[in-house]
């Protein structure tokens, strides 16, 4: 990926993305003191300013657009999916009988951008009954270990899943969103096209 | 029954069922039979349970700063549970505590062997 030129749009927009980190910096400040007041406002803001000159994150290439509308599905969906994932991981707890086995299976993304690769990780993750054990940031390849899944022919399933799961986090962050019905294959996109 | 009431009841239930779900979990960090298997069982019900308990937590005291708090709590859980879960999945898979016996399939072994098919679209760049 080659870096993009430091224009001063995309000086600015890297600027707008940083405002966020700033404002939640200052507000997880006033939320650990309890009280909300100018003075903590003022020493958050510092403080955070501080923080982000001195401990600097990487710069998140190709930075997208947030959609409120993509965000809201992307997160509604997913709280509602924690509740048949626990509840199966539970069953899979509680059921006499063998232990339950599971299986590693690779999960091509689309997307070459970090964002929405660190973000479906990151939801993959939280969802009893699916970890990354491990992930190919070059080939955008996922490593899923996922509980109780013994066939091979189930793993489509699960493939599938992961996938949509990143449609919506592109709906919720790509600068171009793919469009609602998914292509059929899941081809990788190019740069230029997310 | 008043809305406080009402909110008090919401809040019980939710507390008993996060604690329910640490339950199983406990249940599960014993029953299962790998590294692997078993992060799933000690990080994964927490999401559920965690929020659980925050928003019982939070209908109970039902003021704004404490729930603001809660939030924070959760947001920061829902941050570290994947990278650790990660941490030790990676961990696992790397000293080879990742046995055979529990995995009925595992296309990253596959992957890494540079032979086997794994997924047909993971190989298509």
């Amino acid at each position: 990926m080659t870096k993009p030129a430091r224009t001063p749009a995309r000086a600015l927009t890297e600027a707008a993305w940083q405002l966020p980190l700033l404002l939640w910096l200052v507000a997880v400040w006033m939320l650990l003191w309890g009280t909300f007041s100018i003075a903590n406002a003022v020493n958050g803001l510092i403080l955070a300013i501080l923080v982000t000159r001195l401990f600097p994150l990487p710069p998140v290439p190709h930075v997208g657009r947030l959609h409120p509308w993509g965000a809201t599905v992307l997160m509604g969906r997913f709280l509602w999916d924690l509740i048949p994932a626990t509840l199966q991981v539970a069953a899979h707890a509680l059921r006499p009988g063998p232990p339950v086995r599971s299986a590693v299976i690779a999960v091509q993304m689309r997307s070459p951008d970090d964002l929405p690769l660190t973000l479906t990780a990151e939801m993959v993750s939280l969802t009893p009954g699916s970890a990354i054990v491990e992930m190919d940031r070059e080939a955008r390849v996922l490593y899923v270990h996922v509980l109780g899944l013994s066939d091979r022919a189930d793993a489509d399933a699960v493939r599938d899943d992961i996938r949509a799961l990143e449609d919506r986090v592109l709906r919720a962050v790509a600068r171009n969103p793919p469009p609602r019905p998914a292509r059929a294959g899941h081809p990788p996109l190019a740069a230029e096209e997310i | 029954m008043s809305a406080g009431g009402i909110a008090d009841a919401v809040g019980a239930a939710a507390l008993l069922g996060g604690a329910l779900l640490s339950l199983l979990a406990s249940i599960g960090l014993l029953r299962f039979p790998d590294v692997l298997s078993r992060m799933h069982a000690a990080t994964k019900p927490q999401v559920l349970g965690l929020l659980l308990v925050l928003l019982g937590v939070g209908l109970r005291l039902r003021s704004s700063i404490d729930v603001g708090t809660l939030l924070v709590v959760a947001v920061f859980q829902m941050l570290t549970t994947p990278v650790a879960a990660h941490m030790v999945g990676r961990a696992a898979y790397r000293t080879g505590n990742v046995s055979g016996d529990a995995l009925a399939f595992d296309e990253l072994t596959d992957g890494l062997a540079g032979d086997g098919p794994g997924d047909p679209s993971a190989r298509m760049r």
